[in-house]
């Protein structure tokens, strides 16, 4: 082997000599290198991006595993849950004689009994009276009716000294409060229709026909 | 730099989770309650008042007839009847006469029904009776009546010849009203007395 060849194997690699008529490169001194904080911001972006690829990852369930391996899991039935109630048992429930009490300015007339509303769905629920509604278009009266209701879970059986609160009419939601109902669960409504002091004598002798939604909505219990 | 770091991390974050599809979603069930309303009336009526018209003699000194009060609505309500009287004025003159209420004890009753007013001698007013001198004295008369019913008060006026003059004359105003909230019900009617000393008697007219 001769010496030129073995240089030009086993030389070490150095830094090319500026040719003529090129910058020299420049030393390098301590208050010619980046500043600090310029390598800290890259860092921390760096370190920012592997967070945030983690979380990622974490995030839409990605993995990088060079390895995998797979197993068939026997077959299973996923039942999903449902969110149902009824009301006396039945989904549309009609409260017959009310009409038999007269309504005057100033007087009410209650629900002779509770009526049961049900959760027989599989989520408990927050039952509110949602919606109250004039469909028959009697808007002159429905103008003077003042909705009230009250929610027992103790199982009463009449409606004589149940805590009414004010249930806005027409769509606005109630100012009761919603009562919790598990499933398989159930809670008395009571209801009292009044007519205000200062409705006018031209609603004597008229009626209407109402209907009240009752809403229950998929609550969590701790 | 912290700063830096800290909003880098927040940025990011706000894009995994929103990219990531995070959400809520709540099941609803609804029920529903229906009903009927009606609304009732407020109608008070008053008969029998005309029967207290008189006139009076020296002979003939007292009336008594059956006031009823009948709710004729569908709700039930109160109701308050009053008396007020004035003397007529005199024809052709238009002045008023001499006023015979102030010559007159009026007593008034409650009765089961208006047959037995007259089942109460006369010159006597039984326990229970509200009497006063005078038509405007009577305190209004009180109830509550349901629906189709009705309340009997026994009016008996008795007047005192020796502090009656002829031509004494009172025109008494039997006002029914019933209220309940807005709205009411009034009732109004009205029958005359007169005292004069011929021995022929007619009731008086107005």
């Amino acid at each position: 082997m001769q010496g030129d060849e073995r240089g030009a194997v086993m030389k070490p690699l150095r830094r090319p000599r500026a040719l003529p008529g090129t910058a020299t490169p420049r030393p390098r001194h301590r208050a010619d290198r980046r500043p600090r904080s310029t390598l800290r911001t890259i860092l921390a972006l760096a370190a920012g991006g592997v967070v945030a690829t983690g979380v990622a990852l974490l995030a839409s369930g990605g993995t990088y595993a060079l390895w995998s391996d797979t197993a068939d899991l026997a077959p299973a039935t996923i039942t999903a849950g449902s969110s149902t109630l009824t009301v006396a048992g039945v989904a549309e429930h009609a409260v017959e004689e009310l009409d038999l009490t007269l309504l005057a300015p100033g007087r009410s007339v209650t629900t002779p009994r509770p009526v049961a509303v049900a959760n027989t769905g599989t989520t408990p629920l927050a039952v509110t009276v949602s919606t109250i509604a004039i469909p028959d278009g009697n808007a002159q009266l429905a103008e003077f009716l003042r909705f009230e209701t009250a929610v027992d879970t103790g199982g009463g059986e009449t409606c004589d000294l149940a805590p009414f609160a004010v249930a806005a009419l027409t769509g606005e939601s109630a100012s009761q409060p919603p009562v919790t109902i598990l499933p398989g669960e159930e809670a008395q409504l009571c209801l009292r229709i009044g007519l205000t002091a200062d409705a006018p004598a031209s609603v004597q002798a008229t009626s209407a026909v109402f209907s009240m939604i009752v809403t229950g909505d998929q609550v969590r219990v701790p | 730099m912290i700063k830096r770091m800290s909003g880098t991390l927040a940025l990011v974050l706000v894009l995994v989770l929103s990219g990531a599809g995070i959400g809520h979603a709540y099941w609803s069930a609804h029920g529903e309650l229906t009903g009927r309303v009606a609304v009732g009336t407020l109608s008070m009526t008053q008969t029998g008042v005309d029967g207290l018209a008189a006139a009076f003699t020296t002979d003939v000194t007292e009336v008594t007839a059956p006031v009823v009060v009948t709710n004729d609505g569908t709700v039930s309500a109160p109701f308050a009847l009053s008396f007020t009287g004035a003397p007529a004025a005199a024809e052709g003159t238009g002045q008023s006469s001499g006023d015979l209420g102030a010559a007159t004890l009026v007593s008034v009753w409650p009765a089961a029904d208006a047959a037995s007013c007259a089942s109460v001698p006369a010159g006597d007013a039984p326990d229970g009776s509200t009497s006063s001198t005078g038509w405007n004295a009577i305190p209004p008369l009180l109830g509550t009546l349901e629906p189709g019913g009705s309340a009997v008060h026994c009016v008996r006026a008795v007047i005192d010849p020796a502090r009656a003059a002829p031509g004494d004359t009172v025109v008494v105003t039997s006002s029914l009203t019933s209220g309940i909230g807005s709205w009411s019900s009034t009732s109004t009617a009205d029958f005359g007395q007169s005292f004069s000393d011929d021995a022929i008697v007619s009731p008086h007219s107005f």
